[in-house]
């Protein structure tokens, strides 16, 4: 578990919420690249080495969007060759580019939430709403994993039966299919054997209660404080016009003003909870296995 | 494992030379300067003048767009292109001869629609868009002082034809459209 995902589920919630609209929203690239930024950091420090192949993945995304862009667009004012009689710019390929960072680092935000927000999270936040949604949205979330391993498992016997070597691309994809149609297959027994197990057990008989450790610390209220902060320095920047940032005809210049360091520090101060959480529990840890 | 591998080859070398003949025949890049030239092996049956102005924008310069204030974007006359004569050959459109005149004269376009069904929609020109000016504006064409009320890329040409591509802040009204009172009067 990560030192983020010990916090309260109502301030891990709160983080992501504001961190991945706030980027969304944003068009200003310094936005997008301190959010893609802090989530890889975030990604490395938990993950290592593994995240390699991830990385890859959201760089090969910024190339593709802005590649696309460039075919698409032909706004802007530094031509760099014509295409088909149409313009190809400069400007629609770093807007491309751009746009391709902001969703790489909602990928990477999304990654990491599914990872510290857990289903028991999920639970208890929307439990006390409606216990029927959120036993639906934690079994969603669990069947993905549920299928992964079980498609492993059914290959994997597969394997067994065929001969691999001499297998090719068509191959492969008949195999890829029929693997398919019995995790289909095994996904509404399944469903139809949880229903059973549910009714056997007396579901939907009484009110429901539940078990939770969780309590509000006074680290919640420091990042929940900060999280509101920035929601409102956010919102004063949009009306103020200091977020927008245009890149048709001419890219706009990044701007180094005072109201817009704010907006950018804050962002930059936000988006770094998890990392700060993360870095704390690890000197702690540190601290505490040299007391020993 | 040798009959694998050259299956696999086989797959790779019909896609690339599928991607290959397709690019080949649809992709054409021209660099910076050698995009001008215009073709004009086709027998010519006339010619027609066209003009592109956006003067409307002059009376609405509070509602456009901050970047686009410039006598660059926007002249003071409002001419982008000043009336010019071009040959039309045999089925040449609306649409044909705006972007042999842009190409020519070097001016930005970006249209989107479909080239071989005729629906292409001029989305901008002279980095001046739909919406650069307001919510009602954008750009529309009149051939011979009357608006056709369809897309430029079906309206056939013939000789004289007098071509004019205005900006409207305020749907066609501000520069002599009358549709809707037309329909208004059915």
């Amino acid at each position: 578990m990560s030192g983020f995902a010990r916090l309260h589920p109502i301030s891990i919630f709160l983080f992501y919420i504001m961190v991945i609209i706030g980027t969304v929203i944003c068009t200003n690239p310094v936005i997008s690249i301190i959010s893609f930024m802090a989530a890889i950091i975030y990604r490395i420090v938990l993950k290592k080495a593994m995240v390699i192949k991830e990385i890859l993945l959201y760089l090969g995304i910024v190339v593709i969007t802005a590649l696309f862009n460039m075919i698409l667009s032909h706004n802007g004012q530094t031509v760099l060759f014509y295409l088909n009689d149409n313009r190809v710019t400069l400007e629609a390929a770093v807007y491309g580019f751009s746009s391709g960072i902001m969703i790489a680092s909602v990928m990477a935000w999304c990654r990491s939430l599914s990872q510290d927000f857990t289903e028991d999270k999920i639970l208890y936040l929307i439990g006390n709403i409606s216990s029927d949604i959120a036993l639906i949205l934690s079994m969603v979330m669990r069947f993905i994993p549920l299928y992964k391993r079980q498609s492993v498992k059914v290959s994997e016997a597969y394997g067994v039966i065929n001969d691999n070597e001499n297998e090719n691309i068509a191959d492969r994809l008949k195999n890829k299919l029929r693997v398919y149609d019995s995790v289909l297959g095994f996904a509404i027994e399944n469903s139809i054997d949880t229903a059973d197990s549910m009714k056997a057990r007396g579901y939907g008989c009484g009110k429901r209660t539940m078990f939770h450790r969780f309590s509000v610390n006074k680290t919640d209220i420091v990042y929940i404080v900060l999280i509101a902060v920035e929601l409102f320095i956010y919102i004063f920047s949009i009306k103020n016009s200091t977020a927008s940032y245009s890149f048709y005809p001419v890219i706009d210049k990044i701007n180094m003003e005072k109201n817009y360091l704010i907006f950018y520090v804050s962002f930059a101060v936000m988006s770094a909870i998890p990392l700060i959480e993360e870095i704390k529990w690890r000197i702690k840890w540190k601290y505490l296995t040299s007391a020993i | 494992m040798k009959k694998k591998h050259i299956q696999n080859i086989l797959i790779i070398a019909i896609i690339v030379a599928i991607i290959s003949t397709f690019a080949y025949f649809k992709i054409d890049i021209q660099s910076v300067g050698g995009h001008k030239k215009l073709n004009n092996s086709e027998k010519t049956i006339g010619e027609v003048t066209l003009s592109i102005n956006c003067n409307t924008i002059n009376d609405n310069y509070d509602m456009l767009d901050d970047k686009l204030k410039d006598e660059k974007y926007v002249p003071s006359d409002g001419d982008i292109l000043k009336e010019e004569k071009y040959t039309i050959h045999n089925g040449d459109t609306v649409f044909d001869i705006l972007v042999n005149a842009t190409k020519k004269n070097d001016i930005q376009m970006e249209y989107s629609g479909s080239d071989s069904k005729g629906t292409q929609y001029i989305r901008g020109i002279n980095y001046l868009y739909e919406f650069s000016c307001g919510k009602l504006s954008g750009w529309m064409y009149k051939v011979n002082d009357e608006f056709p009320g369809y897309g430029c890329g079906q309206y056939k040409l013939k000789d004289g034809d007098k071509i004019e591509f205005v900006y409207t802040c305020d749907l066609g009204r501000d520069v002599g459209d009358t549709y809707d009172v037309n329909r208004n009067g059915d």
